[in-house]
This record gives C-alpha cells, sequence and structure tokens, in this order.
C-alpha cells in the first residue's frame, strides 16, 4: 500500500518552545561526557533554526521554534528499563519545584528529556518517543524522550525526528498516516516512515519525513537566496488628507521584511507620505504585514509599497 | 549582512513594553523589526517603533517600544539586521 497521509484536524504545535531537561548525574560528571549538554543543545538550536522544519508549513502552516530553556538534574537518575510514566511523573516534579517553567499561555512548550548514555526504555525497540499527560488542570503536557548512545550525531537525529512529530501530531490526532502506512503499532507519525534517511541542516544531523506534498521522505532546509533582496509588492492611490491600511499575507516568518513606501506622484513642495507597520502570525510559519499609510497632502498621492528582505534566523 | 535575534519577550494584551538594547557600535546601520511569536488568525497583533541614544562617543542604545494591539498576552521577538 502506497504511504499517504491525513490531517485528523487535532492538535498541533505551530510554534514549538522546546524546554530541554538532561536527567541524570552522568550529565554533569568530570570529566564531562560526549556528547555534552552543551553540544546537545547547540545542535537542538540548529534543528529549531535551520531549515529543517520549514516543509512542516504544508501542515496548516506549522513554523519553527525556538529553545524556551534547558536544565540539568542530577539529584536523581532515570531507571534503566524506564517508563513513559517515569519520564512524565519526573517532569511533573520539576513543574511543582518549580525547577521548569509550567506550559505556556498558548501550550506550544515541548519538554525534551535526554537520557545518560545506556539509559534505555523498557521496550528496547524505541530509542525515542514522544507523548504527552494531562494535568490538575486538563491540559495536555507535550514531551519527548531521547535515549543516547554517545554520539552527537544519534542524539540529534532522533530528537529531529520527535520534535517534527511532536508539532504535526503531539496527542496522536493530527497528521497520521493511513491504515497500511506503517507496519509498527502506536502512532503511525511522519517520521516513522522515513528512519534510515538523514541528513545535515544548519550544521546538525537530522533524520528526514514524509511530505504529503512530495509523496516522500525529504530533508528540508532553506531555499538558496541572496540578502538582502528588495521589491515593490503593490502599488496604490491615498485620498488627500486620509489614512488607508493594506496587507500581504503568507510572508515566511523566517524572513525579516522591512517596509517602506515611495511617493511617485510628484510634489515640489510638501512631504506626501507616512506609513507604519503591523505584523500578525496567522501560524507557525507564515506572517501577514498591515501597512497603513498616511498622505499628508491635499491632493490623492500615488505610491509603490516595497519590501526590503533582511535576512532570514540562522 | 549580519541578521539576529536581540531578545524574545511577553507583551500585556493592550499595552507598550519598552526595551533597551545597548553598547551597539555607531558606525553600523541597523535595522529593527518585530514579530509576534504569538498566533491570531483574525487581526494584526504589534506595532513598534525605535528611539536612540548616543550614550558615548563609541555606543547606542536602542530603545525599542512594542504595542500589543490585541486583547491578549502576545509574545515577541524583535530582530536586528546590521547592513555591511
Amino acid at each position: 500500500m502506497a504511504t499517504n497521509f491525513t490531517d485528523h484536524n487535532g492538535t498541533l504545535i505551530q510554534f514549538v518552545r522546546a524546554y530541554l531537561i538532561f536527567w541524570g548525574s552522568a550529565w554533569a560528571s568530570n570529566p564531562p561526557p560526549t556528547p555534552t549538554t552543551a553540544q546537545v543543545t547547540d545542535a537542538v538550536r540548529r534543528i529549531l533554526s535551520g531549515g529543517y522544519l520549514t516543509g512542516l508549513k504544508q501542515y496548516r502552516g506549522i513554523g519553527q521554534g525556538y529553545i524556551l530553556g534547558s536544565t540539568t538534574v542530577t539529584s536523581s537518575n532515570p531507571p534503566q528499563g524506564f517508563t513513559d510514566a517515569n519520564v512524565s511523573n519526573f517532569i511533573k516534579g520539576l513543574i511543582s519545584a518549580g525547577t521548569i517553567p509550567n506550559i505556556d499561555a498558548d501550550n506550544q512548550t515541548l519538554y525534551i528529556v535526554f537520557m545518560p548514555k545506556g539509559t534505555n526504555a523498557s521496550n528496547s525497540g524505541f530509542i525515542g518517543e514522544h507523548t504527552y499527560y494531562t494535568n490538575a488542570s486538563s491540559q495536555r503536557v507535550h514531551f519527548a524522550w531521547i535515549t543516547n548512545n554517545g554520539t552527537l550525531s544519534s542524539i540529534s537525529n532522533i530528537t529531529s525526528h520527535e520534535i517534527a512529530e511532536s508539532m504535526t501530531d503531539p496527542e496522536g490526532s493530527a497528521i497520521l498516516g493511513d491504515a497500511g502506512t506503517c507496519s509498527g503499532g502506536g502512532w503511525c507519525e511522519i517520521g516513522d516512515v522515513c528512519q534510515g534517511t538523514t541528513g545535515t541542516v544548519n550544521g546538525a544531523s537530522v533524520q528526514s519525513y514524509w511530505s504529503q506534498a512530495d509523496k516522500a521522505c525529504k530533508v528540508f532546509d532553506y531555499p538558496a537566496q541572496n540578502f538582502p533582496f528588495v521589491g515593490t509588492q503593490f502599488t496604490g492611490t491615498v485620498a488627500a488628507h486620509a489614512s488607508h491600511r493594506w496587507f500581504t499575507f503568507n510572508w515566511p516568518a523566517w524572513q525579516q521584511v522591512f517596509w517602506t513606501v515611495m511617493p511617485t506622484t510628484i510634489d515640489a513642495a510638501n512631504p506626501q507620505l507616512s506609513c507604519s507597520v503591523a505584523v500578525q502570525r496567522t501560524s507557525g510559519a507564515f506572517i501577514t504585514y498591515w501597512i497603513t499609510v498616511t498622505n499628508t497632502t491635499s491632493v490623492p498621492v500615488n505610491f509603490e509599497g516595497r519590501y526590503e528582505v533582511l535576512g532570514r534566523w540562522t | 549582512m549580519q541578521t539576529g535575534i536581540q531578545f524574545r519577550g511577553t507583551v500585556p494584551a493592550n499595552q507598550t513594553h519598552r526595551w533597551f538594547t545597548f553598547n551597539w557600535n555607531p558606525a553600523s546601520h541597523i535595522i529593527w523589526t518585530v514579530v509576534p511569536d504569538s498566533i491570531n488568525t483574525s487581526v494584526p497583533e504589534i506595532t513598534w517603533s525605535v528611539a536612540l541614544q548616543r550614550t558615548s562617543a563609541t555606543a547606542v542604545t536602542y530603545w525599542i517600544s512594542i504595542t500589543n494591539t490585541t486583547n491578549t498576552n502576545v509574545d515577541i521577538e524583535a530582530r536586528y539586521a546590521i547592513f555591511p
């Protein structure tokens, strides 16, 4: 049966706030472990801010995200043969103690727990997983755990897989493979059908994920662009002593865009136009710009609405 | 051109908050932009303005005022671009 994914319209994480938790005394050992917490943190930063997640825009406009914070917990160690319940209880305890923040107001938080080298799950066939638990306020708390074979590339690959899947299907109710797409049990998600295909994006090792638009496993990256580049997005006319607002939508959130207006009506005597910009993030991936142009003269003024794309996330 | 995110924060509903960032090189040409990190499918969320303070011959402080035009809190990120 051909691989096919369907959106079941459940919860997504549109713009992830990743909170990294390094569990176990081994993370603070002297000499430090390989890889170190700093190396893992840098890899996650590269995954989130590079182009890897840009392919998720096809799934209801999912975007990227950032690292909200991190902590290393040395006061306990995960049990050998740990379970999801061990991890969720661990996170509950840290939130309750105020060691880590509770989920954010938009519930875009994803807690990612990194295990010390050699500590494996009860089901040894799983090297990473994401799921959720329901807290006392009936909110669903999304988390993932990542095992550690002592290599940064493995941890980075597993983490990329779990982040992509957590964003597209944090609760098993959103982007899922049709019956027969996956051979294993559990939620059939966009990383599960692409295991074994990896790449490097923004300096981080990543695993490919399923692109329903391409009907293939892909490793996404930013398009090749030279910055800055400029253009005219629209033209218009503002009546005398009036203001008018235009909007332009579906700009990639990872682009840094600056707006200006240029009169094309000649006036040798007076200043003619001023403009202000309001910004709206309509989804994780897309920005709408609202540009208000004010005509300070007594005659209509034609103008160009111009953009300057200054750069992007790195 | 060098670009980046200088800070993130939250602006409460219908309020303006001002941040400052200091010790920038006055010889550099810098443009500041702000985008929301919170999603809103119906209305524009934020506007911003920039004030400058020359604190010494070799340093500039930028004061960035961000206004939340909605009735819910909005997370923001302030981005800089330094022209070569």
